[in-house]
């Protein structure tokens, strides 16, 4: 069934993935000013310094407020909150479950979208993050003065361990959105109050944010801004168990969660948003 | 025809909210059978056909499809080798009728592209046609969904209101794809509001009333070759109602209308003349 799920959704979104991949290019525009004056408040960048394209991909990661609160949730859930919903609204539905062994492979299938999709939108992330650089002559090889870079060198930790920690955590942080998109859509047979849910808690994660409130920590997106973590105090948030492992943990549980319920849902749910006639 | 059982319903309820829209209804479909369930609008026909198909599960009681009793379990069951065409079959509007199937096809991946061009020509559409299925007519859309229900040689074929929008030439490439299918031991289920629809394709007809199921005499037009004229007199004589037909390779024909097949193979045993079943509507 995954074959007829990507072909379809590529065949559908096409014109809904190019916007996405529009907006991401406006953010990385904004981000390049963004990250640049983030570093400078901090003291991280000397003056007349010029801004590498390590520091401004590590930089876009993490953007807490405008970017990894706001745009990357807010865009993801735009391309996955109808996957389920559309099935049902144009009937489809009555032509795939009686091609499936059982409802469990429908969730796992729309699960297993939701992650491909959150690799496809971590490659257009980067992808146009690289775009923007190349536009604006960011170079390549130059002194990075990121706080995730000194931090890790300073701890003597692995960058490379650092890059991959934070692409995974991006990807399945990702996931976890998506499937917070599924599950209220699914429930509430709505892709457009999924979107909204989503919309909803990048404010709150905002205003926790500018409060400074330590409760940000329990939040969901807060868990795949690896910058953020007790690790890379003082620029990130000094609680002691707020780790990479609490937030695996975090992720992790969170989506076996998500997972269940929606299977509790599909395991008897009646199959009749279709108009009926019968 | 085999016994083998592709459908049952044992003492089946369903109850959506507060309302029972179904029961204790209790039926089975051998293979190869046609059964057809006639109802007003509302009745719950189509709520048998998301009962059998596994989109809905009954509040009580039981159903096997192929062997399997279709039950939510811990993943919820569906029932395998079914083909449905339920209510007005909605497809991906921005493709063409092939690539509509072309996808469906790959949820189950085991059919190739030369099924499908097989099955959109047994229901008289062009697999090259480049339309998309958003310019079709309803009766093309129907054609599809057909297309789409026997594409894969499913072992059941559940069909709402089969004949809905399809023209005579429709109705007819209809007919002939269930005799094919039957023959080759496919089970049919139906359910439509009109009697007249269905009744010529099915063997068995049911109707609801008041939530459950009720056998109803599936009457018929019957043609039947005879004799000689001195038969004819006497059908005649004893049903004034049938009606002379052409011959048929030289013998006189008679039409009964609306007749059981009980009731018709009893009157001409009792008559004690020789007969042969030329063809039904």
């Amino acid at each position: 069934m995954l074959l007829f799920e990507i072909s379809r959704f590529i065949r559908k979104s096409k014109i809904r993935i190019v916007i996405v991949v529009l907006l991401l290019l406006l953010a990385s525009v904004f981000s390049k000013k963004n990250v640049y004056e983030l570093l400078r408040v901090s003291n991280l960048l000397p003056d007349n310094a010029v801004l590498s394209v390590p520091d401004f991909l590590i930089g876009i990661l993490n953007s807490t407020q405008f970017v990894m609160y706001f745009i990357f949730p807010v865009l993801f859930s735009i391309l996955i909150a109808d996957i389920i919903t559309a099935d049902f609204n144009e009937g489809l539905i009555n032509f795939i479950l009686p091609r499936l062994k059982n409802r469990f492979q429908y969730i796992i299938t729309k699960c297993t979208m939701v992650f491909l999709m959150s690799i496809l939108f971590t490659c257009f992330v980067f992808i146009t993050a690289l775009l923007v650089a190349v536009s604006f002559n960011m170079p390549f090889n130059h002194n990075k003065y990121h706080y995730i870079f000194l931090i890790t060198a300073k701890s003597g930790g692995s960058m490379f361990i650092t890059y991959m920690s934070m692409v995974t955590t991006f990807i399945i942080g990702l996931t976890f959105i998506g499937l917070i998109t599924l599950v209220v859509s699914f429930y509430t047979r709505s892709a457009g109050v999924a979107i909204g849910v989503i919309i909803i808690l990048s404010f709150i994660h905002n205003a926790f944010y500018v409060v400074s409130s330590d409760l940000i920590i329990w939040l969901p997106f807060s868990q795949y801004i690896v910058g953020l973590h007790n690790h890379f105090a003082p620029y990130g948030i000094p609680v002691r168990y707020f780790t990479m492992h609490f937030s695996n943990i975090y992720l992790f549980v969170g989506i076996a969660l998500m997972i269940v319920l929606l299977i509790l849902k599909i395991r008897k749910v009646d199959i009749n948003n279709v108009e009926s006639k019968g | 025809m085999s016994e083998e059982k592709v459908l049952i319903f044992d003492k089946v309820d369903k109850i959506i909210g507060k309302h029972e829209i179904l029961n204790d209804v209790s039926f089975d479909l051998k293979k190869g059978e046609v059964v057809g369930i006639i109802g007003s609008n509302g009745s719950g026909k189509t709520t048998i056909l998301r009962l059998a198909s596994g989109l809905s599960y009954p509040s009580k009681g039981t159903i096997t499809v192929n062997g399997k009793v279709i039950k939510p379990g811990m993943v919820g069951d569906l029932p395998s080798g079914v083909g449905i065409l339920i209510e007005s079959p909605t497809f991906m509007q921005h493709l063409t009728g092939f690539d509509n199937l072309h996808y469906l096809a790959k949820i189950q991946d085991k059919i190739h592209k030369e099924d499908i061009h097989t099955a959109l020509r047994k229901v008289g559409l062009n697999p090259n046609d480049k339309k998309k299925v958003r310019e079709y007519s309803l009766g093309m859309r129907q054609r599809l969904g057909i297309a789409q229900a026997i594409m894969e040689n499913p072992s059941l074929i559940l069909f709402d209101e089969p004949t809905n929008g399809l023209d005579e030439e429709g109705k007819k490439l209809f007919g002939e794809i269930i005799n094919e299918y039957k023959k080759r031991g496919t089970g049919f289920l139906f359910v439509s509001h009109s009697r007249e629809e269905i009744q010529k394709f099915c063997d068995r007809v049911f109707k609801i009333e008041d939530r459950t199921l009720m056998l109803h005499k599936n009457l018929r037009n019957w043609f039947i070759v005879l004799q000689n004229l001195e038969d004819v007199e006497k059908v005649l004589q004893l049903k004034p109602h049938s009606r002379i037909s052409e011959r048929h390779n030289g013998n006189p024909v008679i039409i009964l209308p609306n007749e059981g097949k009980e009731e018709v193979d009893t009157f001409f045993q009792n008559l004690g003349i020789q007969y042969q079943l030329l063809k039904v509507e």
